[in-house]
């Protein structure tokens, strides 16, 4: 503990109060799923018990109560994430996804237009390359290295500078560059001062370059702030950072976004007004109220602000330093253990000589042969010890693909076998097609941590 | 009376005093599991319905009690998500093997995923009714992507959308130059034997505009590949989110190939869960062009490669679901449906809907005009096969203008009563009931109207309409609260005083209705040049002639009597013969009578009178009399109803014996009476209504649709007190009908004089027929049955002297002054309608004319 002088017992204390389900369980899926608290649940409780809410699309008592919380709800967001009002707006969605999903579906693609993105997103990310090529635009999946040296590249050549600069704010091809801001399988934080550069000095010459931050994985652990990284979109899902409420996210978008936006499908609120028998309608103008069909799930945005107070009430930069703590010293033990031949019993990916702070740890192990035990059999032995983590790809193929050296070519074969990406049947033998993805959250301990390794060192080590 | 118990419904259908279908055991659930509400009177549930708080709490207890781990990680996560999914299927009637139940988060996103997913082509047709939600029209921009025809049709004509040139005829003109270009498709293909691309129509179950049904039954023929091959045949799209909260959907009668739905409409509970369910043979039709977390088998993220799962659901379904709400449903159902059935729940509904509708068709401007123009088709035959749980209406102005909605809905705002107003995102709806035409809207948008706002009328033309929606926590009490705050807040009638006030006023003094300057507050002097102006305290019935009374804060004049309903209905006739007595019994020939009680109450289904005499106390050994109420509309039954809960709570005892019978009435009467006594209904024998009564009331054969009232002012009450020094001059005594408060004291006996000056009660116009002309009853002391022989002298010697003054003739004492209920003259007009009255309605006499009478 000599190590990790911030450490205190605030955080085990407030998990074993609030955290009372859990009794007898190692909870290492934070990634997966948050955690609520029991006394956030009974407040939300409470709160839907006393009073009537009603559809925010009426104009009543019921509603205006309803809108007052919506409105709230993206003041404490917006807030939250150090966002000026003025700039950035809020449109909740059924969760990342359906936030990034809007993006792709609603960005004005043009045959010229480029899709960049990092290998490392989420499938959810990859999905947008479907509306780019539907509409004619090419798309690209790049590395790290790549990003980190066009940017380069694009910020020295001195004579580009103007005209870069220029050219960006000239250009009439829009063109977007996705990128997590943490990705779900290695938990590696991206530099996020990628987003001021690209939006800056653009990733080519004949675009306008937007930026798409996935948030998803990010804020659980860490504070996004819009005023200093003000990208033009970032998605983000509530249960992951807070547990509750599920089916709940929300796109923050810059409001001159917002009205580049070719807006494709319209339903419930969206529209000021439209003719039913002919093609005449007009959509509203504010962003929050345009971009969010159908009614929003108003009675899980009342829920939010009991789950940012659990948060606030730890605070967003303790969280990080813990999780940070945390994942370190799980990251230590585990390279340390050793089969009695001396071989490593744990193969973890990451990024090469750097130490995880993310909340993830992401592994295989392996016998004392150097061969791998199947991820399916640890998740099975571990579910047997009552400890929750996750196993498959994490429906990141370019993670998995990059850390476990698989070819597309690999992956095609292996769906011919395979119901989905956490399949643990495994065509190949011997290559996993997966891995075993440990993860901490705000509410762990270091308890859960040697749960862990204990686990491991009883079942494996030999 | 007796009925045949295989048809208590049909065979006297006046006997059930609730609409039918309508179920009292909401009214307790209502009042467990909907607290929340407190005083508000909540009208839209077509916006969201309103969960029972039962299953809040249930979820909360079991999110609290598991750990409930997102189900891409958890196995038992992912159970729970089938057990939610087949429960639905099931609901519905969807089997398993024919069906699917894609989660979405709500109905717009289930409609989006079709429109997205559907192979639409060029030649094909996408058809949507004018009266649909813009969730369903924003689809057509997908159908216009791919080059489809688009159509509207109206909701009554669903059969001729089969017809090409139907269709042809309601197109929708493409967009001008199109943005997005039509697919490549290649020359080969057009003329090849590949089948025509699909057509989709859209099918609202119920429009959340005017609760209009669609006719499923004409489904299957739409989507059959038609006989004549020129016809048109569909893939149905059946749009749920307002149907499947007030009715039993059964897709195994009714098969869909698509069918959407929020889950917040039909429960209230959890927001942001819906589901599409996609028949199996329609599957192959949906492509999504993204996807998700979850949804793919097999992604590559540096090629095109992407294999999608095979199950449907986890094809559609993109990114982590909604699992803890999911988690919700079956407690959902466990929370609802363990107390009722869903026919039982969409009965009550009904119910409680045409309630609302025939109370609302039945409000009157006092210039005679309707106060609501009501959309749809409740007042057709077969309303419950065409009509779901909405009153759509606009309100009319007494010259027949439509009144602002956001006036009428910002003061309901203020009595806690919420509904919507505007177009509810169903432009359509507007568009065909309020007959908007597509210019309209457009200028109306050009002048500055976006929906939601509170510009309701441009030009004179709404914009917009009023929309009461039902659930199954509706109860008729809430229509009253409605129906009361018209009358109040925009017909301008006053307010109610709280507690009904008492027929009797032994103990309670004069009546004052809290509402009113105390009585001591001087009046204003009388003097009939001047318009009068009081209030009604209390109206009282009578339903036996010469017995005790009823005091009611509300009631209903009964259009075929033209007097107030059950007034004076029954009569006692002796059956043993006796001499020198008449055979009608009255007070002053049995002072006994006067101790005989009436009350009103309901049975589980009926009206019932209650009789017992004072000294026995109101227990077993009351007399329980059913009353049929046979020819009057069976929504009066129910408006009464709540009239006679409102009356006295002590009324509602439920004991005693059922007097269904003459023989239980003659026993009943003899033991008491000493003699053979018979209870005659005037209603079941025809000439009743020519006899003279016994307490000194004018009969009016002459009228023949008009029956009298008596306005009896507790101002002159007062005055006869204080000159008479008789405390005992009550309005009971005097059995006045309509006890008005706040009057000059005898002001009304200078109305006789001009029988043309009405007499405005609320918005109804009443009419003199003269004072009335008191007899030796009022001697009768209404409580004890003493006889005082002064009481008369005392009121003639004082309402002669007064008469003295103004030159008239010296006859019998006069008290109070007979009204006719004048809104129809020519009568006969709403032959068997009613028309309600209630206490704190203002009293107005215009100023008199006439000059020279005093008082």
């Amino acid at each position: 503990m000599v190590r990790f002088p911030l450490y205190n017992d605030t955080i085990r204390e407030l998990a074993m109060k609030e955290l009372a389900r859990f009794e007898g369980h190692t909870y290492l899926d934070y990634t997966g799923s948050g955690v609520y608290q029991s006394s956030q649940l009974k407040a939300i409780y409470d709160d839907f018990d006393t009073h009537a809410y009603g559809n925010a699309h009426s104009q009543n008592p019921s509603a205006d109560l309803t809108d007052q919380r919506l409105r709230e709800a993206r003041e404490l967001l917006l807030d939250f994430f150090n966002a000026d009002a003025q700039q950035y707006s809020v449109v909740f969605t059924s969760g990342a996804t359906g936030a990034l999903k809007m993006v792709g579906e609603d960005f004005p693609w043009s045959p010229r237009s480029e899709f960049v993105y990092v290998r490392v997103n989420h499938n959810s990310v990859l999905g947008i390359r479907e509306y780019a090529y539907a509409a004619g635009a090419t798309f690209r999946a790049v590395s790290e290295e790549w990003v980190m040296q066009t940017l380069w590249e694009r910020k020295h050549s001195a004579e580009r500078v103007q005209a870069t600069v220029a050219s960006q704010s000239n250009a009439t091809v829009e063109c977007l560059f996705a990128m997590p801001a943490k990705d779900n399988f290695a938990g590696m934080y991206y530099p996020n001062v990628w987003i001021n550069d690209i939006q800056t000095y653009g990733l080519s010459d004949e675009c306008r370059w937007r930026v798409l931050v996935d948030g998803a994985a990010y804020a659980p652990t860490r504070r996004f702030d819009l005023t200093e990284y003000h990208t033009d979109f970032l998605a983000i899902s509530f249960y992951k950072m807070f547990g509750y409420p599920t089916g709940l996210g929300a796109l923050l978008l810059r409001n001159d976004d917002a009205r580049i936006f070719n807006k494709v499908y319209w339903g419930g609120g969206t529209v000021v007004a439209a003719v039913c028998d002919s093609r005449w309608c007009k959509m509203k103008d504010n962003p929050s109220l345009r971009f969010e069909d159908g009614t929003v799930s108003f009675l899980s945005v009342v829920a939010l602000k009991y789950g940012l107070d659990k948060l606030k009430a730890v605070g967003m930069s303790y969280i990080e330093q813990h999780v940070s703590m945390l994942t370190t010293y799980l990251a230590e033990q585990l390279d340390a253990l050793t089969h009695l031949n001396g071989r490593p019993v744990i193969s973890r990916y990451g990024r090469w000589g750097e130490m995880p702070t993310g909340g993830i740890v992401n592994l295989n192990v392996m016998k004392p042969d150097g061969s791998y035990v199947s991820f399916s059999q640890v998740q099975q032995e571990a579910a047997a010890n009552m400890i929750h983590l996750r196993t498959g790809c994490f429906c990141n193929p370019g993670a998995c693909q990059d850390y476990l050296g698989l070819s597309s070519d690999d992956i095609k074969h292996a769906s011919d076998v395979r119901e989905s990406c956490s399949d643990p049947t495994n065509p190949f033998g011997s290559k996993p097609l997966g891995s075993v993805r440990v993860s901490l959250g705000y509410l762990s301990t270091f308890e859960d941590v040697d749960n862990f390794i204990q686990f491991i060192r009883a079942t494996y080590v030999m | 009376m007796g009925q045949p118990a295989s048809h208590p419904d049909t065979s006297d259908e006046s006997a059930s005093t609730l609409p039918a279908g309508y179920s009292r055991a909401i009214e307790d659930w209502r009042a467990e599991e909907f607290g929340r509400l407190q005083d508000t009177v909540y009208l839209d549930h077509a916006g969201a319905a309103l969960y029972p708080e039962s299953l809040v709490r249930n979820h909360c207890q079991h999110l609290l009690s598991g750990l409930h781990l997102n189900p891409h990680s958890s196995h038992a996560a992912e159970q729970a998500i089938d057990t939610a999914r087949r429960q639905l299927l099931t609901f519905f009637g969807a089997a398993s093997d024919e069906y699917s139940l894609v989660f979405t988060s709500g109905a717009t996103e289930s409609l989006r995923v079709v429109a997205e997913g559907f192979a639409f082509g060029p030649g094909s047709v996408f058809a949507y009714p004018v009266e649909s939600h813009t969730s369903v029209v924003g689809m057509r921009q997908y159908a216009f992507r791919h080059g489809a025809r688009v159509a509207t049709y109206e909701m009554d004509r669903l059969a001729d959308v089969a017809d090409p040139s139907y269709i042809g005829r309601r197109s929708i003109e493409p967009p001008s130059p199109s943005p997005s270009p039509p697919p490549s498709q290649c020359p080969h293909e057009a003329f090849s034997s590949a089948p025509p691309p699909p057509n989709l129509l859209i099918v609202t179950g119920e429009s959340n505009f005017s609760g209009l049904k669609g006719d499923l039954s004409l489904l299957p023929s739409l989507m059959e590949p038609a006989i004549p091959h020129h016809q048109l045949h569909y893939r149905v799209l059946l749009d749920a989110s307002k149907l499947a909260a007030s009715s039993r959907i059964d897709l195994s009668r009714t098969p869909v190939d698509f069918m959407v739905f929020s889950l917040y409409k039909v429960f209230g509970y959890p927001t942001g869960l819906g589901g599409l369910i996609v028949r199996h043979s329609a599957a192959p039709l949906l492509s999504p062009p993204s996807f998700g977390g979850g949804t793919v088998q097999a992604v590559a993220a540096t090629s095109a490669f992407v294999a999608e799962k095979a199950a449907l659901c986890d094809r559609l379904e993109a990114g982590s679901p909604h699992f803890l709400g999911i988690a919700a449903v079956p407690m959902a159902f466990e929370a609802v449906f363990r107390r009722f059935s869903m026919e039982q729940l969409e009965q009550h509904m009904q119910a409680v809907t045409h309630y609302a509708y025939q109370r609302m068709a039945a409000l009157t401007w006092r210039q005679g005009g309707r106060v609501f123009r009501i959309f749809g088709d409740h007042h057709k035959e077969d309303w419950p096969r065409r009509q779901g749980p909405v009153v759509a209406c606009v309100v009319l102005s007494p010259t027949g203008d439509v009144l602002p909605y956001s006036s009428v809905a910002g003061k309901a705002r203020e009595r806690g009563i919420v509904f919507r107003t505007g177009c509810h995102c169903n432009t359509g709806g507007c568009q065909t009931h309020l007959q908007l035409t597509a210019a309209d809207l457009e200028r109306h948008f050009m002048s500055g109207h976006v929906c939601g706002d509170d510009v309701d009328t441009i030009d004179g033309q709404p914009t917009g309409c009023i929309r009461l929606s039902f659930g199954f926590s509706s109860t008729l009490a809430d229509v009253d609260r409605f129906i009361d705050f018209i009358r109040q807040d925009v017909m301008n009638e006053p307010d109610t005083p709280a507690p009904a006030p008492q027929c009797s006023l032994r103990q309670d003094g004069p009546v004052t209705p809290p509402a009113l300057p105390p009585a001591s507050t001087p009046s204003p002097p009388a003097d009939g040049h001047h318009a009068a102006e009081g209030v009604l305290s209390s109206l009282c019935i009578y339903p036996i002639k010469s017995c005790g009374g009823v005091s009611l804060a509300r009631w209903v004049i009964d259009l075929r009597t033209g007097g107030l309903l059950l007034d004076r209905r029954f009569r006692l006739e002796r059956t043993t013969s006796a001499e020198k007595m008449p055979r009608v019994i009255s007070r002053t020939s049995e002072p006994k009578l006067a101790q005989l009680r009436v009350a009103l109450e309901c049975d589980v289904d009926r009206l019932v009178m209650v009789l017992s005499f004072a000294d026995e106390g109101r227990s077993e050994s009351s007399l329980r009399i059913p009353i049929a109420l046979r020819g009057r509309p069976s929504a009066l039954l129910s408006v009464i109803r709540l009239m006679v809960h409102h009356q006295d709570s002590e009324s509602g005892t439920g004991v005693g014996a059922d007097g269904e019978g003459d023989e239980a009435v003659a026993r009943w009467f003899g033991d008491r009476l000493g003699y053979g006594v018979r209870l005659v209904d005037s209603e079941g024998d025809s000439d009743i209504g020519g006899e003279g009564g016994g307490d000194g009331r004018r009969l009016l054969s002459n009228y023949a649709n008009t029956s009298p009232f008596l306005l009896v002012s507790s101002s002159s009450l007062d005055h006869l007190q204080r000159t008479s020094g008789l405390s005992i001059m009550e309005a009971d005594r005097f059995r006045g009908n309509l006890i008005v408060s706040g009057l000059p004291p005898l002001i009304e006996n200078s109305w006789a004089d001009s029988p043309d000056i009405p007499v405005h009660i609320g918005n109804l116009d009443f009419y003199s027929l003269g004072s009335c002309k008191r007899c030796p009853s009022i001697n009768v002391d209404p409580q004890t049955g003493t006889v005082t022989a002064s009481v008369l002298q005392s009121l003639t010697t004082i309402t002669q002297g007064m008469e003295d003054g103004s030159g008239r003739k010296r006859g019998v004492g006069r008290f109070g002054v007979l009204l006719r209920y004048g809104s129809s003259p020519h009568g006969g007009g709403d032959g068997d309608g009613w028309v309600e009255m209630r206490a704190g309605d203002k009293v107005v006499r215009a100023g008199s004319q006439v000059d020279g009478v005093c008082v």
